[in-house]
C-alpha cells in the first residue's frame, strides 16, 4: 500500500485540525469491523460504526499521486474524519487490513468514476482531473460538468422543462404556505401578543410544520427560532422580541410576494429567507458575486444547535487588510445534522489564512463561501478597528435599513472596556459613554476581560445584547471559542 | 421631517400588544395613503405589525448603567507571577480538550497544578474552564487565581464578607473554605504548635462541626503528648465525624500509652524467612539480621491489617514503622501485605507528613514489583500525591519490561486508560524526553500523555515536594 498516503500528506489533506483529531480518534481497528483492501493497487475501504444504524462505507483510492475518496456519512467536511480514519490506519497499521476483491458498493463507486471520466471530452477532462487535494465533491463536480456536456440535447431539454416545472410548483407552494402565514399573524395580532409567549407554542409547531410542507423551510425555522430565542430573552424585553421578529416574518413575506420589485441584492435574501438555497458551486461559478482576495483572520466559531435538528457552525473572518472606511468581516455558515454528533468548528479561532472569499449576493453582504484558501503567517495582527462603538452600530443601522430582518451583525471597536452591569452582567462599553450588554451565557468566560483597561473586540450585535467574539488585549488574544 | 411621532408607535404597540380584536388599530393620518394598499387578507395589521417592529429595532434600549470595577478584578491582573509560557499555555488547553471524561477532571487539575507549583500563574483567559478542577484545591491557588473564584462567585459585583480567601488569617480563617482553613492551621501547627493549640482550646467549642474537624486534623501536624487534652476533649465530641478524626489523630500521639505496644506488635508481624539454615542461625546469633526474605506474618485472629481505624497499623507511618522493624523503607515496602489499603494507606500518610522518600519508594514499587504495570486506574491516588520520580528511577521504568509491556497494551486497546498520561503527570523534566522516545509508538492514542509532556518541557521546571500537606479524607 505504498502509494496511498503518508502520514504528513494525510494531514496535508485534513481540512481543518478538528477532523485530523477525529481521524486519529478513529484510527483504531476497534472502529472498524470490517478493513480491507484490494490486490495490486492502492484500494482500501472500510466500514465505520458512527453514530446511526447503519455503519458509515469508506473507500481510499491513490493512484499516481491522486488521492480520491468516498464516505458515506452526512458530514461537509471534505475529506471527513472517517476517511482520514482508514487512511491514518492504513499509514500506522496497515497490517489490520485483509485483502479481498472489491464488495459491490466498491466496484459501483469505481465504475462510476471511470464512467465520469470516459465520458467527458479529453480537454474538459484535463481541466476536470482534480488536484491530488482535491475533493470528492469537487471531482463530482467537475465530472458532472464533463457529463452534462455529453448529454443528448433531447433529454437535456426534458430535463430543463421538467426542472422548470418543479420549481413552479414550488413557487405556488411557498405562496399557498405565505398565505397561511400571514393568515396566523394577523390572528396573534387579533389576539394580543402580550400573551403570545404562553399561547404560541402549539400552534408555532402545526404551522412550522405546515411551512415545511410548503416548501419553505427557512420561514419554518425562523418561527422555530422564535420560540426558542423567547425563553433566553430577559421578559422584560420578550414583548418586543415578539413584535420585532412576527413583524419581519411579515416583511418577508410581503417581500417574496413582490420580489420581482426588489433591487437583485434583497431579492437574493429573501429568497434564501424561504428556504430556497444557492450551492456553493453556483456561487464559486457566479461571476457578478462579490469576491475579496486578502489575508483573512479566523476570529470565532460558534455551534449551534437550531430547531430542526441542525447544527448550525458559524466561522466569522476578519479581513487583516480592510478597506481604510472600516472593518470587513465575512461569515461562513455550515449545517450538518445534528445526529452527526459534535463534529467541531472547521476551523480554528486565531488561524489566519490566505484565500478569496466570494460572499452571497445581499442587500447586506456578510455571508460567505470561502473559495480558496493557503496557510498563512498565523501571528497576523488584527487591523486598526474603529474607535468606539458608534461605527459599529451605525453599521447595524445601516445593515437594518437595507435587509429587515436581519438577525445579526458585527461590530468591531477599539478603545472599548468590558464592565460591570448593574444586571449582573457584563458590558462593552466606550468612552463616549456607549454601552452593549454582553450575552448573559458569556459571563463567565469574559469575565477575565474584567480590569484589563482597553482592549479591541469584535463581536456580534443582534440589536438587544452582543455576543462577544474576539478581543485583542494587554495579555493577548481572546477568544469566544 | 418624522412622519410618525413617538406617540404613534407606542400606540401602534400598545394595540398590538393588547390585541386589535380589543383595540383597534388606528391607522395614523400619515399612512392613509400607504395603507390604502394593504392586502384584503390582513388590512392594515400586517404593514403596521412590520413598520413598529422595524422601528423597534432602530430604537435601541437604555444603555444599562455601569457599576464601578471590583476589586479584585484589578487584582486577578496584578499578581507579580509571571503568567504560563506560551508552549507551557497551548500544551496546557491541547489537555483541556484531549483528556477522556472518566478521569479527565484528575489530568487536568495534575497539569493546572505544575503551572502553579512551577512558580507560574494561569493565563487569565484560562481561569474559566480550569476552575472546576483547581477551586477544590484552594491551598495551591495564588492571588490570581482567588481573585477570579471570588470574581466568579460575586453576587451582583458584591463580595461576600471577609477578605479575599488566599489570604487567610487569625482573623477570618474559621470562614475560609476548608482546604483553604486547614492548611492555614497545618502551617501554624508547623511552626508554633503550642501557640496554635493555645488558640484553639479557647475556641475550640464554640466553633462549627466543620470547623473542629479541620482542627483536630490539624493537629497531626508536629503532634505530642501535650496535644492529648484537647485530642481526649474531640473524642467525646457531639459531632460524629469530629469523634471518628480525634481516634485517629489520637493513634499518632507519640508516647500516647498504647502507642508503643501497639508499634512494637505492628514490627513483629515482619519476619525473616529463608537464608538457608545458615541464615537462621546467623539470625538467631543477631549477626546477620538481613539475611533472608522479609515476609509479613498476620498476627492470630487479626480483624484488619489497613492503616486506617481500628487496623494494624493505624497511626504510624511506614518511615517509623521500618524503623520499628529495623529495616530500611524500601525493603518493609516489598513485605506489606497484599491488602488492597495498605499501600494507598501509608502512601496517604506519607503525602500528609510531606516524606517524598517514602512517596517516592511507593511509587516505584507500585509501578515494577508487580508482574505488569498498573492500569491508569490504580494511578490514581499516585498522581493525587503529586510526586514526581527522581530522574533515576524515571529512567528505571521508561526501560523496564513493565512500562513496555504497558504502552504495547495501551496500542492494542487503542485508547489510554490512562497508564500513559498519568505517568506522565509523574515524571519530572528530565525524564520527559525519554518519555516521548517510548511512547512514540502510539501516534493517536497518547496525545493527552504527549501534550502533558509539552506542559512539562514548555514550564521548564519542575516543582519540589516538600512542604506539601494533605488531609486524610483529600
Amino acid at each position: 500500500m505504498t502509494n496511498l498516503p503518508s502520514h504528513d500528506r494525510i494531514e496535508q489533506l485534513a481540512p481543518d485540525q478538528a477532523s485530523l483529531s477525529a481521524g486519529l480518534k478513529l484510527a483504531k481497528s476497534v472502529n472498524w469491523p470490517v478493513l480491507m483492501r484490494g490486490e495490486g493497487e492502492a484500494l482500501i475501504w472500510g466500514e465505520c460504526q458512527g453514530s446511526g444504524s447503519a455503519p458509515y462505507r469508506v473507500v481510499v483510492s491513490a493512484t499516481a499521486g491522486e488521492v480520491v475518496y468516498k464516505c458515506t456519512c452526512p458530514s461537509r467536511k471534505l475529506p471527513c474524519k472517517h476517511v482520514l480514519g482508514l487512511m491514518l490506519m492504513a499509514s500506522v497499521a496497515a497490517g489490520s487490513f485483509a485483502r479481498s476483491p472489491p464488495p459491490d458498493w466498491v466496484l459501483d463507486w469505481q465504475a462510476r468514476r471511470g464512467r465520469k471520466r470516459a465520458a467527458a471530452p479529453p480537454a474538459a477532462a484535463a481541466d476536470a482531473q482534480p488536484t491530488p487535494s482535491a475533493s470528492l465533491a469537487e471531482a463530482m463536480a467537475s465530472i458532472d460538468l464533463a457529463e452534462a456536456q455529453s448529454v443528448d440535447p433531447k433529454m437535456a431539454a426534458r430535463s430543463e422543462a421538467q426542472r422548470q416545472r418543479l420549481k413552479e410548483e414550488r413557487e405556488a407552494d411557498i405562496l399557498a404556505g405565505l398565505d397561511e402565514l400571514d393568515r396566523w399573524i394577523a390572528d396573534q395580532v387579533s389576539l394580543g401578543l402580550a400573551g403570545f409567549g404562553k399561547r404560541a407554542g402549539e400552534g408555532v409547531r402545526t404551522l412550522s410544520t405546515r411551512l415545511v410542507d410548503r416548501k419553505a423551510p427557512g420561514l419554518a425555522n425562523r418561527l422555530d427560532m422564535l420560540v426558542a430565542d423567547l425563553f433566553k430573552t430577559p421578559e422584560a424585553s420578550r414583548e418586543d422580541l415578539v413584535i420585532e421578529r412576527l413583524a419581519g416574518l411579515a416583511l418577508i413575506s410581503a417581500a417574496y410576494r413582490n420580489r420581482d420589485r426588489l433591487p437583485f441584492g434583497l431579492r437574493e435574501d429573501v429568497r434564501r429567507a424561504v428556504g430556497w438555497t444557492m450551492r456553493r458551486e453556483e456561487l464559486l461559478a457566479d461571476e457578478n458575486a462579490v469576491r475579496i482576495a486578502s489575508t483573512w483572520i479566523m476570529v470565532a466559531t460558534r455551534s449551534s444547535v437550531q430547531p430542526n435538528a441542525l447544527r448550525r457552525l458559524d466561522t466569522w473572518l476578519l479581513d487583516a487588510t480592510p478597506p481604510t472606511d472600516g472593518a470587513r468581516f465575512a461569515l461562513l455558515t455550515d449545517y450538518v445534522p445534528v445526529s452527526a454528533g459534535d463534529v467541531g468548528a472547521p476551523f480554528v479561532a486565531g488561524e489566519v489564512i490566505s484565500g478569496e472569499v466570494v460572499y452571497y449576493p445581499s442587500a447586506a453582504p456578510l455571508r460567505a463561501q470561502l473559495a480558496t484558501r493557503t496557510p498563512a503567517d498565523r501571528a497576523r495582527s488584527w487591523p486598526a478597528l474603529p474607535e468606539g462603538l458608534g461605527q459599529g452600530l451605525a453599521g447595524w443601522d445601516a445593515a437594518a435599513g437595507q435587509k429587515p430582518w436581519i438577525e445579526l451583525w458585527p461590530v468591531a471597536a477599539g478603545g472599548v472596556r468590558v464592565v460591570p452591569l448593574n444586571t449582573a452582567r457584563l458590558g462593552l462599553a466606550d468612552g463616549a459613554g456607549v454601552i452593549l450588554p454582553l450575552d448573559a451565557s458569556q459571563t463567565d468566560r469574559a469575565l477575565p476581560l474584567l480590569g484589563l483597561g482597553a482592549i479591541a473586540a469584535l463581536a456580534a450585535w443582534d440589536g438587544r445584547s452582543a455576543s462577544l467574539l474576539a478581543a485583542q488585549t494587554a495579555i493577548g488574544p481572546w477568544y469566544a471559542s | 421631517m418624522e412622519v410618525l411621532t413617538g406617540s404613534d408607535f407606542e400606540g401602534l404597540r400598545q394595540a398590538l400588544l393588547v390585541g386589535t380584536a380589543r383595540r383597534p388599530l388606528v391607522v395614523p393620518p400619515a399612512l392613509a395613503t400607504l395603507m390604502a394598499d394593504a392586502t384584503e387578507l390582513s388590512g392594515p395589521a400586517l404593514p403596521l405589525l412590520a413598520l413598529t417592529g422595524q422601528r423597534l429595532r432602530f430604537e435601541r434600549p437604555a444603555f444599562p448603567a455601569e457599576q464601578a470595577l471590583p476589586e479584585v478584578a484589578i487584582r486577578l491582573h496584578s499578581d507579580p507571577r509571571p503568567i504560563v509560557p506560551d508552549p507551557a499555555r497551548r500544551a496546557l488547553v491541547r489537555i483541556v480538550e484531549s483528556v477522556g471524561r472518566e478521569w479527565g477532571g484528575l489530568v487536568v487539575l495534575a497539569a493546572a497544578r505544575r503551572v502553579i507549583t512551577a512558580g507560574f500563574r494561569h493565563h487569565p483567559f484560562d481561569l474559566p474552564r480550569l476552575m472546576t478542577v483547581l477551586k477544590p484545591q484552594g491551598d495551591e491557588l495564588g492571588p490570581a487565581e482567588w481573585a477570579f473564584v471570588a470574581l466568579a462567585e460575586a453576587n451582583g459585583w458584591t463580595l461576600g464578607p471577609g477578605r479575599p480567601r488566599h489570604e487567610v488569617t487569625a482573623d477570618n480563617w474559621t470562614e475560609a473554605p476548608s482546604v483553604a482553613r486547614l492548611t492555614f492551621l497545618r502551617q501554624r501547627r508547623a511552626l508554633d504548635p503550642a501557640g496554635t493549640r493555645a488558640v484553639l482550646e479557647t475556641v475550640f467549642s464554640s466553633l462549627p462541626a466543620l470547623v473542629r474537624l479541620d482542627v483536630v486534623n490539624a493537629l497531626a501536624i508536629r503532634i505530642s503528648l501535650d496535644d492529648l487534652p484537647l485530642i481526649e476533649r474531640a473524642a467525646v465530641d457531639r459531632s460524629e465525624m469530629v469523634k471518628t478524626a480525634a481516634a485517629s489523630v489520637r493513634a499518632r500521639v507519640p508516647g500516647a500509652p498504647d502507642r508503643t505496644k501497639r508499634l512494637a506488635a505492628a514490627a513483629a508481624c515482619f519476619q525473616r524467612e529463608g537464608g538457608g539454615v545458615a541464615g537462621k542461625l546467623l539470625r538467631l546469633v543477631g549477626i546477620a539480621s538481613a539475611v533472608g526474605t522479609l515476609t509479613f506474618v498476620p498476627p492470630a485472629g487479626a480483624s484488619g491489617l489497613r492503616q486506617g481505624r481500628g487496623g494494624l497499623f493505624e497511626g504510624f507511618s511506614l518511615r517509623e514503622l521500618a524503623a520499628e522493624v529495623g529495616v530500611p523503607v524500601r525493603e518493609l515496602v516489598g513485605a506489606l501485605p497484599n491488602e488492597a489499603a495498605a499501600l494507598p494507606g501509608f502512601l496517604a500518610r506519607a503525602v500528609e507528613d510531606g516524606d517524598a522518600s517514602t512517596i517516592q519508594t511507593l511509587t516505584l514499587f507500585k509501578l515494577l514489583a508487580g508482574d505488569r504495570y498498573p492500569p491508569g486506574v490504580e494511578l490514581l491516588d499516585f498522581v493525587s500525591s503529586r510526586i514526581l520520580l527522581s530522574e533515576e528511577a524515571a529512567a528505571e521504568v521508561l526501560s523496564s519490561a513493565n512500562w513496555k509491556d504497558a504502552v504495547a497494551r495501551v496500542i492494542d486497546k487503542g485508547r489510554d486508560d490512562g497508564t500513559l498520561v498519568f505517568t506522565a503527570a509523574m515524571l519530572s523534566v528530565a525524564a520527559m524526553t525519554a518519555f516521548l522516545e517510548t511512547i512514540a509508538s502510539a501516534p493517536g492514542i497518547a496525545q493527552a500523555s504527549r501534550a502533558f509532556a509539552d506542559l512539562v518541557l514548555g514550564l521548564g521546571v519542575d516543582a519540589p515536594l516538600s512542604g506539601v500537606v494533605r488531609t486524610p479524607g483529600d
